[in-house]
């Protein structure tokens, strides 16, 4: 059985994507940080490659991921890891390089946002939590989420009347 | 992932980083306002929330409109719908990429049972 639900809350701008993982925290947080897995599993629509990857996975380490879109367009995600707690939980920033077609790290867009990925046993099972914030650091992106939910479904309402 | 506007986007996550904004917002969500029928809720100076509405003006959020003395206040709905935009961008590129990653997860977990049963 395949569980898979999704919060978006549109108007804080942090993405929330839920997953029940066929797998322990131990298997699922290896392969989600090693960069032979990331090479192997990394696609965001088919045809896509990932001919680089590199991960230094340690507080203060960097990873670069490099994909290949199929018409040969790169996209480079470049981060610094700010907690490693195997194997349940890392934070990461993620930006993008601005050419990203190099073998090393390269210039990057400087639109750094925020990513934490939890991995909580239940059973044989993993709840997996992906949180992707639009903010640079853990604590403004956690004071913009308190309360805003809220009025949320008023602002969707006018946005929605434009 | 191109982002258009990411400096406005910055404003916008910017002002919506404070409570009393949010507030205002969700205030002018349902109906332009004056200034003085949005200070009243917040028991605050009107000098408080003019400085809260220039920060909202600044990230795009809020329009100003005079009438003589009177300025009322509306929404601008554009920065909240990049910001939407945003979200959905990566939206997209996660949901991809964790469907990869839950097969790619079984077809490990496959591999370690065969070789379980092998032995």
């Amino acid at each position: 059985m395949m569980i898979s639900n999704e919060v978006l809350k549109p108007d804080d701008a942090t993405l929330v994507v839920r997953r029940v993982l066929k797998a322990t925290p131990v298997l699922a947080f290896e392969t989600w940080t090693s960069a032979e897995h990331i090479q192997q599993w990394m696609r965001t629509e088919p045809g896509m490659e990932v001919p680089r990857a590199s991960m230094d996975l340690r507080v203060g380490g960097k990873f670069r991921i490099q994909m290949k879109m199929p018409d040969g367009e790169f996209f480079t995600a470049v981060g610094v890891f700010k907690e490693v707690k195997a194997p349940t939980r890392l934070v990461y920033t993620w930006d993008w390089e601005k050419d990203g077609s190099g073998a090393e790290f390269g210039e990057v867009e400087g639109k750094t946002s925020l990513i934490t990925v939890e991995f909580l046993q239940r059973g044989e099972r993993t709840d997996f939590v992906l949180t992707h914030s639009r903010f640079a650091t853990v604590e403004s992106r956690d004071s913009n989420a308190r309360g805003w939910d809220k009025i949320a479904a008023s602002f969707a309402t006018f946005v929605e009347k434009e | 992932m191109v982002e258009h506007g990411s400096k406005t986007l910055d404003r916008t996550f910017g002002a919506l980083a404070d409570p009393t904004r949010r507030r205002i917002l969700a205030q002018l969500a349902k109906g332009d306002g004056c200034v003085t029928a949005l200070a009243q809720p917040h028991a605050m100076s009107l000098a408080a929330v003019s400085k809260h509405l220039i920060v909202l003006e600044k990230a795009g959020l809020v329009k100003r409109r005079r009438n003589g003395r009177v300025h009322s206040l509306a929404l601008e709905a554009k920065p909240m719908r990049e910001a939407r935009a945003w979200i959905d961008r990566y939206r997209k590129f996660w949901e991809g990429n964790l469907d990869q990653f839950e097969k790619y997860l079984d077809k490990l977990q496959t591999k370690e049972t065969k070789q379980d049963d092998d032995q």
